[in-house]
């Protein structure tokens, strides 16, 4: 579904990504991992053109997408969460959902005319998801007012509901406490019973080798291992540079 | 002094148009434009030569809104990747080179001079000639821009602008083009800043550059921060209450050579105040960055 091609991207005189390619089959969990500053969050840049590569193309879905702005990619189904927050602070909960789910709401005349309305059915989406993550009594309250981890889980839900055919997950997991980090995981879990398609970095390994269908391992912005968690669990190399003995 | 009182209701339409349309760019969607004067006075100038040559008011009016629209729409294209004070730096810019073009280009604005004689509305039949009748149109133009904004600001757009606001790259990363969406806020910002300008350039009946310098920036400034970023209600008293209060000072037995001044004075006050103990504004959410 995705192919990374040999992609560089340098910052200065360090080269974070270097000839990097790998392939994201669809209806799978993939999980990026890699040790601190090995190029995960860049390549997920280049992928959703937050960052201009240096060379080496994105294919997705047979397109190339290389040179597609942020919104477009948005617009043809990849759906991204951050590293860092990027909730609309000032705004509600389900305005930061609706948001997502409303592909009309650029339109100056059919909003203004009324055309293009919140309708019944938005919110009642949005309440659903909201009920998921049990966080529905909370629509009102604004983005700035809610926890680190409410903010997570938000978030989370509105790159869910961005309508999508691929899905990227930059740490989902970082930072939240076990019981949200077993709800984001039941999330995922359900996600991939829909037969959705995953990326995701994260640092925390049980989460990974639970979910996970296929790990890809990157060091120094390249690829040194791609397989089933089983597989990367025994490869020495992975072991020696990022997964330790333990 | 009922002329008086129905002078200052005019003034408090105007500058409400003025400051309800800053609000939509600066407020609503982020956009630090100091160059609103430059649009006023765009609208201002349009309108007076115009109607000065022979065009009807209507005409002018609507083509006020219009050229302004289309000067925001040439301001956003170079500064469209600007944020902050860089976009605050070159929309200031904007405001002088305007004040430069109405006082240098002669054969146009009558450079310092100015455009005396700029007619009194008239509008289906109606000559709005005394200050009463102005005020009638001035009433109906301002409740008009106001819930056209208002309409605005409470339709989904008026979400995506906020988003934008908040966070142009998550707002980008949902799909929107924040480009077009900073063309159309801007570009319908200054289509009311035109229409201010217009009415402006009708009632006082003259026009030179000196009714459109940075200065006059300042007390639009002062009623959106003091009102509250993102907050209609607070710029409609924020308008209200800084229109009329330099006004007292006339009762107390001022002359109107000091008024002038205090009004200065009063308005750079109450922005320092308000900037260090009530950022938010009166009725604001959202924090000035």
């Amino acid at each position: 579904m995705l192919k990374v091609e040999k992609i560089t991207k340098s910052f200065g005189g360090v080269k974070a990504v270097n000839n990097c390619s790998f392939e994201v089959k669809k209806g799978l969990i993939t999980a990026l991992i890699g040790p601190n500053g090995c190029g995960k969050t860049t390549v997920f840049n280049i992928i959703s053109k937050v960052v201009d590569k240096d060379s080496g193309s994105v294919i997705f879905d047979g397109l190339d997408i290389s040179d597609y702005s942020i919104e477009k990619i948005s617009n043809i189904g990849m759906s991204r969460l951050f590293q860092k927050s990027q909730l609309f602070n000032n705004l509600s909960v389900e305005d930061n959902l609706l948001l997502a789910i409303d592909n009309k709401d650029t339109n100056l005349l059919t909003n203004v005319l009324g055309i293009n309305r919140i309708t019944k059915e938005k919110r009642a989406l949005v309440g659903k998801m909201l009920d998921l993550i049990e966080m529905k009594h909370l629509k009102k309250m604004l983005g700035k007012e809610l926890s680190y981890g409410q903010k997570r889980l938000v978030e989370i839900v509105r790159v869910i509901i961005n309508p999508h055919k691929f899905l990227m997950f930059d740490e989902p997991v970082a930072g939240v406490n076990p019981k949200l980090r077993e709800k984001i995981s039941k999330l995922f879990k359900n996600l991939k019973k829909d037969n959705q398609t995953l990326l995701l970095i994260e640092h925390d390994m049980n989460f990974v080798f639970d979910i996970a269908d296929e790990i890809i391992v990157l060091d120094e912005g390249g690829v040194i291992a791609q397989g089933t968690p089983k597989q990367i669990r025994n490869n020495k190399r992975v072991i020696d540079i990022y997964l330790g003995d333990d | 002094m009922e002329v008086y009182f129905i002078h200052l209701g005019i003034l408090i339409g105007i500058y409400l148009i003025l400051a309800l349309s800053l609000q939509l760019a600066l407020g609503y969607t982020g956009l630090i434009n100091l160059g609103h004067i430059g649009f006023f006075a765009i609208g201002a100038y349009t309108s007076a030569l115009l109607t000065l040559n022979g065009f009807s008011f209507l005409f002018a009016f609507l083509a006020s809104g219009f050229i302004a629209m289309l000067s925001a729409i040439i301001l956003l294209i170079p500064t469209n990747k600007l944020k902050g004070d860089y976009l605050a730096l070159a929309t200031l810019s904007f405001t002088f080179v305007v004040y430069a073009l109405a006082l240098n280009w002669n054969s146009l604005t009558h450079g310092p001079i100015g455009l005396p004689g700029i007619p009194k509305p008239y509008l289906f039949g109606i000559h709005f000639s005394s200050n009463l009748s102005f005020l009638i149109l001035t009433v109906i133009i301002t409740l008009a821009s106001y819930l056209i904004i208002k309409r605005i600001i409470d339709s989904p757009f008026g979400r995506v602008l906020e988003a934008t606001r908040d966070n142009e790259l998550s707002t980008r990363i949902l799909g929107k083009n924040t480009y077009l969406i900073k063309l159309y806020a801007f570009g319908l910002s200054a289509v009311f800043a035109g229409f201010s300008g217009s009415l402006y350039a009708h009632y006082i009946t003259y026009i030179d550059p000196s009714s459109f310098t940075l200065m006059q920036l300042i007390p639009i400034l002062t009623i959106v921060i003091i009102g509250g970023i993102a907050s209609l209600r607070g710029t409609i008293m924020a308008t209200i209450i800084l229109i009329l209060l330099p006004e007292t000072f006339r009762f107390i037995g001022f002359s109107s050579s000091i008024v002038g001044p205090m009004r200065d004075i009063i308005y750079a006050l109450l922005l320092i105040i308000v900037l260090l103990y009530k950022p938010k504004g009166f009725y604001g959410n959202v924090e000035l960055e």
